[in-house]
């Protein structure tokens, strides 16, 4: 394939490739910033209803005063006082403060829920979901994070049962934040993350169509810059092409004389005068030789048809031979110098 | 008809002189490209036979310089046979173009050729009266019987009816019958006219008294 030993064509593919790498980086980057742009405005919301959540928690409805009595208000907890155990008192009571139940629900394009347990000695219970909660993610989210959470309680190390010790993890369409509370509940939140999905899917067509673009139109510059570097070349060829058929007299035409391509056409073309030179040298020495061979010919024939074409007395004819015999030495005097 | 050959060889120079003669032209001959020059302006020849390669000036230049004053009928004597040099010749004005080594019947011809162009006639053949002449056989019938004229004769008829209703003088009949080495004595013309009348009838040839000769 002589196409593909092309230095234009090896340059033209090796150029495609750079930009290629070059494009993919900027929209491999372009669409991480993105993405962790959607999924960082995504975890404030999750982490914000959570801390609502801990806070509801935390403060029972005051109408329920009377059935929080496990329940201390947190100024009056001593700090030292290692939590009580789970199964030593029920379930608390836990009711979403009205202001903030717009935080959930069907009505946002993210369907917020949410689900609180707590760990007991028979297993995880539940103290609240809210109504979109749905069960599909339970029972591996629900499992997954109650191992995490568990494990953190069975280590018995309380002081690492922070708030704020939050895990995110995404599962199919789904976000969920998890956190576990100082008196060991668990809130999750979740929320469906199509939009966002949807946005990103957009967002890398819309640069893949862009970075194609600037990718076509890189090309045909670079197919355009290759192919005027290598004009040079081309008119080289030419010429050479030309001379070899054997028009002497053709030069390259160096415009730019300080370029490489110019040195080298400026050397080619002191290569091609001193041929043409050394050429017609050797034209002229032939014609010379031959016309120096030939008048001595043309001696001899003139005299000999000059002397035949009538009778003539001796001395003529003795005329024409010494003519004849001068020719003949001129002749070989020349044939000398040519050999 | 008188005849210039401008030639450095002089073997070449003197049996190419002498063959011309031998056809009745009266022939200059040059040794070298100065000799030519000066003789090719000074004297009206019927033809110029010209080597290119001479010492002194060349062929080249002797017709570039002939060519401002004189259109005299050129034949180029050349041993280069390149096309180049051939179509240089004949845009530099020469008529024909000869390469050497030649055959003298071949310069004969395209002398003649040369000659007749320049004279505008398009053929050999020239038809006066009773009197037919042919240029190329060099011969002359009166009343379709051959007449036996000498060479000298033959070439004052030929120039005379090449001439056909001019008048002309003396001295350009001295001028292209006899070469630069004959005496031009007054009465050999004359005697060689009388000739010419006693064979072809007296009308032939009239006689403008004070002007020259004319064939009618």
């Amino acid at each position: 394939m002589k196409i593909f030993k092309s230095i234009k064509w090896r340059l033209q593919v090796w150029y495609g490739l750079i930009l290629l790498v070059v494009l993919a980086g900027f929209g491999g980057t372009a669409y991480q910033l993105e993405r962790s742009r959607q999924f960082g405005r995504i975890d404030q919301e999750l982490h914000r209803r959570v801390s609502v959540l801990a806070n509801a928690l935390r403060r029972p409805p005051p109408r329920r005063m009377e059935m929080g009595f496990d329940r201390p208000p947190p100024d009056q907890l001593p700090e030292d006082l290692p939590p009580p155990r789970q199964e030593d008192r029920p379930l608390p009571q836990f009711r979403l403060p009205s202001e903030s139940a717009h935080l959930f629900g069907t009505n946002d394009p993210n369907n917020f829920y949410f689900h609180i347990t707590l760990a007991t000695e028979n297993g995880r219970k539940e103290i609240a979901r809210s109504d979109n909660y749905h069960n599909p993610v339970e029972p591996t989210v629900v499992a997954r994070l109650g191992r995490y959470f568990d494990q953190l309680n069975h280590a018995d190390l309380p002081a690492q049962k922070q708030p704020g010790q939050l895990k995110t993890f995404d599962y199919d369409d789904e976000r969920v934040t998890a956190d576990i509370l100082p008196s060991s509940e668990m809130v999750e939140v979740g929320c469906c993350i199509m939009p966002e999905k949807k946005q990103l899917h957009e967002t890398a067509w819309n640069l893949a169509a862009i970075g194609g673009f600037i990718l076509l139109v890189g090309l045909a510059g670079g197919g355009w810059l290759v192919s005027r570097a290598l004009q040079p070349v081309a008119e080289i060829s030419a010429a050479a092409v030309k001379i070899s058929a054997g028009d002497l007299s053709q030069r390259i035409n160096v415009a730019e004389a300080e370029s490489e391509l110019g040195q080298l056409a400026a050397v080619l073309n002191a290569t091609f005068a001193r041929l043409e030179t050394a050429f017609l040298l050797q034209k002229q020495f032939a014609a010379d030789a031959a016309h120096e061979l030939r008048t001595p010919v043309s001696v001899m024939l003139t005299q000999t048809q000059t002397a035949l074409n009538r009778e003539r007395d001796t001395a003529s004819y003795k005329q024409t031979v010494e003519a004849c015999q001068r020719g003949l030495r001129l002749r070989e005097h020349h044939g000398n110098r040519c050999a | 008809m008188r005849i210039l050959i401008v030639e450095d060889e002089p073997d070449l120079l003197a049996s190419l002189a002498q063959a011309l003669r031998e056809e009745g032209y009266a022939v200059d001959t040059a040794g070298n490209g100065d000799d030519g020059l000066f003789n090719a302006e000074g004297t009206d020849y019927d033809a110029i036979v010209l080597d290119v390669m001479l010492p002194g000036i060349d062929g080249w230049e002797i017709l570039k310089r002939l060519r401002k004053t004189k259109k005299t009928p050129l034949l180029m004597l050349t041993a280069r046979d390149q096309t180049r040099d051939r179509v240089k010749g004949l845009d530099t004005g020469a008529d024909d173009y000869v390469v050497k080594p030649f055959d003298l019947e071949e310069i004969f011809a395209r002398l003649r050729a040369i000659i007749r162009r320049s004279t505008n006639k398009t053929t050999n053949v020239l038809e006066i009266g009773d009197v037919k002449i042919d240029t190329a056989a060099r011969n002359v019938a009166f009343k379709d019987k051959p007449v036996e004229l000498t060479a000298r004769e033959y070439s004052l008829v030929e120039f005379l009816a090449l001439h056909r209703g001019e008048v002309v003088t003396r001295t350009q009949l001295y001028e292209h019958l006899f070469d630069e080495n004959e005496s031009s004595l007054s009465n050999l013309l004359d005697v060689h006219v009388s000739n010419v009348r006693k064979k072809l009838g007296a009308e032939f040839i009239a006689t403008r008294r004070g002007h020259g000769y004319s064939i009618e």
